[in-house]
């Protein structure tokens, strides 16, 4: 597979090497609010069977390329994928989001957790990837992902979507030991389907940890922070000659930012509720940064979409290490006009902070 | 009813400290939790010797059901690693014998099947999977 990369802007600023202008993507680029994307979905039936099948998730993942002159692609996929292979029988009900037919809520359930065969109950995803790599062919890289232990965790111990978390808090409580195995457990497997999303062509990697800050901070640090080390320790990090960034995005980090920042990994994904000035002194400029305007500056009008970019790279200032990208994914109702203009200033206003 | 043990003894190129070691660690882990769920699998133990060399001691219900496990899924994939993890040996480091079912083998005795197959090459005693068509009995063979 080629190597040479057209657009390598988002490499070399995961590795905070100077480029002339700040690279752009989005999280959930490839999503609902995207018209040809309702299409493909319609076309596969339902979203598993999307994520199942690696041409359809492949033309997803290409849509927002065609749309808008983004600087990443990244695989359309799912974080419960995961759970999925070690055994939870994964199904969507309408209107309620995921849920496991068998949640692991005991010693016993983690026990008994399978370990899959990733190369071949994950085959899908990794054909998806390369897919896309031949599809892309050299234009922008192409990132992979997986969700964090904890995030994953919680689907897999409340058996589904959930606000409160009342069973992993009280497995938290009541028997931490069991869900320190449980995370652990999670890790691995992680490591596995990352480095082999690797292996196949992912030339980037991000973890969502959209849960771990609902924890109080010394049972981040336990249960979530922990199995993120673990994953980072793990991972392949070169390839082909070149550096493969793991980025970590902890949703609500705040001034936990300090702490991720020490896992080793190459940036940090920085949602709204953190001014991007306060994550830089957070970690000491030690990792690359990656966002974070509010999602629902997109409701608002290209005036205000601008000023929103001009204040965040503003926020940043100068110097290399600054991806621009949401703080968090862009919801379905954004009209997909508002995100080229946000694309189309952060290419205009950023080369201001690059010498 | 007999039953078939197996030694591997490999020695590692990193400390156990050293952060090259960590993916293996982790491959390590979920080969031992995956034997733990393979058909025809018995017992199985990792020991680190002397923080150098990395041994596996395992009993499995037949040649076949080892066989399946050591050349299939996440045992393979990293078979097929192992060179990023492990010094070449001169010496073979693999010997499988048969023991009675119930038998957990000891690493001393382990290693003394080891040391007898690399000393007198295979036999009744200590052979590895290319001869042991000669060596094990055919009904041992097909209860997997």
């Amino acid at each position: 597979m080629s190597t040479e990369l057209a657009n390598d802007l988002l490499l070399r600023t995961l590795m905070r090497e100077p480029v002339p202008r700040t690279p752009v993507w989005i999280m959930r680029q490839a999503g609902r609010y995207l018209p040809e994307y309702r299409a493909t979905r319609a076309q596969a039936g339902d979203f598993m069977s999307l994520c199942r099948n690696p041409e359809l998730a492949c033309e997803v993942t290409m849509q927002p390329l065609r749309r808008y002159a983004l600087d990443a692609a990244i695989l359309f996929s799912d974080i419960l994928t995961v759970p999925d292979a070690m055994g939870l029988g994964l199904y969507f009900e309408t209107g309620e989001g995921p849920k496991f037919e068998r949640p692991v809520q005991t010693a016993d359930a983690v026990r008994a957790l399978k370990v899959p065969d990733v190369e071949k109950e994950l085959g899908y995803v990794f054909e998806a990837v390369r897919t896309i790599r031949r599809e892309l062919n050299g234009k922008v890289p192409l990132i992979g992902f997986a969700g964090s232990p904890f995030t994953v965790g919680t689907y897999m111990v409340e058996g589904g979507s959930s606000r409160e978390f009342p069973t992993i808090r009280a497995l938290a409580q009541e028997s931490p030991e069991v869900l320190d195995h449980l995370m652990s457990l999670i890790a691995e497997t992680t490591v596995e389907y990352l480095n082999a999303q690797i292996e196949a062509g992912a030339q980037a990697v991000q973890i969502f940890d959209t849960w771990g800050s609902a924890l109080e901070p010394d049972d981040f640090r336990r249960f979530s922070l922990a199995s993120m080390q673990r994953i980072v320790d793990g991972l392949i990090r070169e390839k082909d000659g070149r550096k493969v960034p793991v980025i970590l995005f902890t949703k609500g980090a705040g001034p936990l930012l300090e702490d991720l920042a020490d896992t080793g990994c190459d940036a940090l994904g920085v949602d709204w509720t953190t001014e991007l000035a306060d994550a830089r002194r957070y970690v000491s400029d030690k990792v690359a940064l990656q966002g974070n305007l509010n999602p629902a500056t997109l409701r608002e009008s290209p005036e205000t979409i601008r000023a929103g970019v001009a204040s965040t790279l503003a926020s940043y200032g100068k110097g290399p290490g600054h991806v621009f990208n949401l703080g968090h994914g862009i919801t379905p109702d954004i009209d997909p006009e508002n995100l080229g203009v946000l694309v189309d200033a952060v290419h205009e206003l950023s080369p201001a902070y690059h010498d | 009813m007999l039953q078939l043990a197996q030694f591997n003894l490999a020695k590692l190129r990193y400390g156990l400290d050293d952060p090259g070691l960590t993916r293996f660690e982790i491959g390590a882990n979920m080969i031992r939790r995956a034997a733990d769920q393979a058909q025809g699998h018995v017992w199985n133990q990792q020991d680190v010797i002397d923080e150098t060399y990395f041994a596996t001691r395992s009993v499995w219900r037949s040649v076949e059901a080892l066989e399946d496990f050591v050349y299939s899924g996440i045992h393979h994939r990293y078979l097929k690693l192992s060179a990023n993890w492990f010094v070449p040996g001169e010496e073979r480091g693999m010997v499988l014998w048969q023991v009675t079912a119930g038998t957990r083998p000891s690493l001393a005795e382990a290693q003394a099947r080891l040391q007898r197959i690399r000393a007198d090459g295979p036999g009744q005693e200590a052979f590895d999977f290319s001869t042991s068509r000669r060596f094990v009995a055919a009904a041992s063979r097909s209860a997997r």
